[in-house]
């Protein structure tokens, strides 16, 4: 008996509707992938979410305070810092920050003034001084015009704020620390492998080697949080924004958050926020501190803090080892030669290596 | 063979689907759609409930902070709160909490009564238990009073008065207003039950 093949119709038919079914199965698999992949995404984000709240509630509850105010003493009626007044100054640096203290306006001539005619005895404020302090971060940026070509957005105040704090324990408990450092080498990795990005990554790499010593045997730390540009990587999941780094002196920086595209710090004194404030003793303190992020999913993030404090000697860094003594005078540091510093030399490198643009 | 040839005819004949086929596909096919759109309706719904309810904490934790800056400041304080995209209301209650003596102490406390000292205060605590309820106004899809499925966030806190030195700027407040102090001291004796304000 002569058995029937099939005929050409039938084979054609089997496969249209064989590579229907696969086309489907596909379909959904890809599905099944992509809605995987956003959340895991979404998990990451929350984790991240609530990293940044634990950073910042650490932050602001364990302040380590001086026991007296900076001897430059603050006019009464004029605590806080008008926004215009930092504005009007033309770096937006930290001097408008220590102006609190009496000398508001920073423009160069009264600068100059007070510079020449104070005499030596009466030296204003120096960054260092202060325990807690808000400004601008004193960097080099480009004009906010500028700024749209050449940075991912940003959608915050212009230049991004910066916060510098002597905590009396670390604002991000070590075992995460551990983690986050090592998503940092990770992402360096990656970036070292695409040279597009060699500028950016120079600057997280000079984050990463801004010091080498162990900070185990100090009781307080000085530090600051501040904003640099995303290196763009796919471990993320996200498009390239800004990370905010916590860059403490004496130890590794460590990245908190990523994908950021604005960031406010504020604090609450005499009935209102203000952008711009410097601390240096207890009480001094402003009611509470407020945190905003605006990520580049959406997220938009708007946490308000209890400050919380202790009184205490701000610990000094170690001492440099002989041989090494007046490398902190030529300005020149980089960090990646030894790492060491004294306070004034380690608040400066703060200030400039982070950015690794000098 | 005729019969079997017949019986191929009608196979034949029988080609598409059947009146009853077809409703039980699109039945099932329905109920698998209704099943999905429910599923991702329920996500969405919980994110959103999520959402509200971070916000409510956030409002919460917001305004005991500003009443342990100044305790005169929610008494004018709008009983709707807009806070990111939504507005939420609030109600606050607070109770003087007492001591619950030991029996070595109450026995003491008796022996005190005894012998002539009447010290009704001698328990009288410095705490003050503050609980503030938050939760999604009817503006935003909530409701104007917590009721079940409102996303609300209640949080609890209890405060020493006599802790003048909570927060330097609470200092300033009091020592700006120190009818605050006596105020609290005459609450204090006048009314341990507790006060509230109700944002419904």
């Amino acid at each position: 008996m002569r058995r029937r093949g099939f005929t050409l119709l039938e084979i054609l038919l089997a496969a249209a509707l064989g590579s229907l079914v696969l086309v489907a199965a596909m379909g959904v698999l890809f599905a099944i992938s992509r809605a995987d992949q956003a959340l895991q995404t979404r998990v990451a984000a929350s984790n991240e979410t609530a990293r940044v709240q634990r950073t910042m509630q650490r932050t602001f509850t364990t302040l380590l305070m001086a026991t007296g105010s900076i001897p430059d003493e603050p006019e009464a009626e004029d605590d806080a810092v008008d926004d215009d007044d930092i504005e009007d100054s033309d770096d937006g640096s930290l001097a408008a920050v220590g102006s609190r203290d009496g000398d508001a306006e920073t423009d160069d001539d009264e600068a100059d003034e007070s510079d020449e005619g104070e005499g030596d005895d009466e030296l204003p404020p120096e960054p260092a001084d202060f325990r807690l302090l808000i400004a601008s971060d004193p960097r080099e940026w480009p004009s906010e015009l500028a700024m749209a070509s050449e940075l991912p957005m940003w959608t915050g105040p212009w230049p991004p704020q910066r916060l510098t704090v002597v905590l009396s324990s670390e604002p991000i408990p070590q075992p995460l620390q551990r983690d986050l450092l090592a998503e940092a080498e990770e992402i360096l990795e990656d970036a070292e492998d695409d040279d597009g990005d060699e500028e950016r990554s120079l600057w997280v790499d000079e984050l990463i080697s801004l010091a080498d010593w162990d900070s185990d045997d100090l009781d307080g730390i000085r530090g600051s949080f501040m904003v640099e540009p995303d290196v763009p990587t796919d471990t993320i999941g996200q498009d390239a924004g800004w990370s905010l780094w916590w860059v403490p002196i004496e130890a590794e920086p460590v990245r908190v958050a990523s994908g950021i595209v604005g960031l406010t710090w504020a604090v609450f004194i005499d009935g209102e926020f203000t952008r711009e404030y410097a601390a240096s003793a207890a009480e001094e303190l402003p009611a509470f501190a407020l945190t905003e992020l605006t990520f580049i999913d959406g997220r938009e993030l708007s946490y308000v803090y209890e400050i919380g404090w202790t009184v205490g000697i701000e610990p000094e860094p170690p001492a440099a080892p002989e041989g090494e003594e007046g490398e902190g005078d030529d300005g020149d540091e980089s960090g990646d030669d030894g790492g060491v510093l004294d306070a004034e030399a380690g608040a400066e490198l703060l200030q400039q290596a982070a950015g690794g643009r000098e | 063979m005729p019969g079997l040839r017949r019986q191929r005819g009608l196979r034949r004949a029988r080609g598409g689907f059947s009146f009853l086929e077809t409703i039980l596909a699109s039945l099932l096919l329905a109920l698998v759609a209704a099943a999905m759109a429910s599923a991702i309706g329920f996500a969405n719904n919980m994110q959103r409930r999520q959402d509200a309810r971070l916000g409510a904490a956030e409002v919460a934790n917001r305004l005991i902070l500003e009443y342990l800056l100044d305790k005169r400041i929610l008494a004018d304080k709008p009983l709707k709160v807009p806070f990111g995209d939504d507005t939420y209301r609030w109600e606050i209650s607070r109770v003087q909490l007492g001591l619950q003596p030991s029996v070595r102490v109450a026995e003491g406390i008796k022996e005190l009564r005894s012998s002539g000292n009447q010290q009704d205060d001698l328990l009288q605590s410095q705490l003050e238990r503050v609980t503030v309820s938050v939760w999604l106004s009817e503006d935003s899809g909530g409701a104007m009073t917590p009721e079940e499925g409102t996303p609300v966030v209640t949080l609890t806190r209890l405060v020493n008065n006599t802790n003048w030195n909570r927060n330097p700027q609470g200092l300033k407040v009091i020592a700006d207003n120190p009818e605050i102090v006596i105020q609290q001291m005459f609450n204090q004796n006048r009314d341990t039950l507790g006060t509230s304000r109700s944002g419904n």
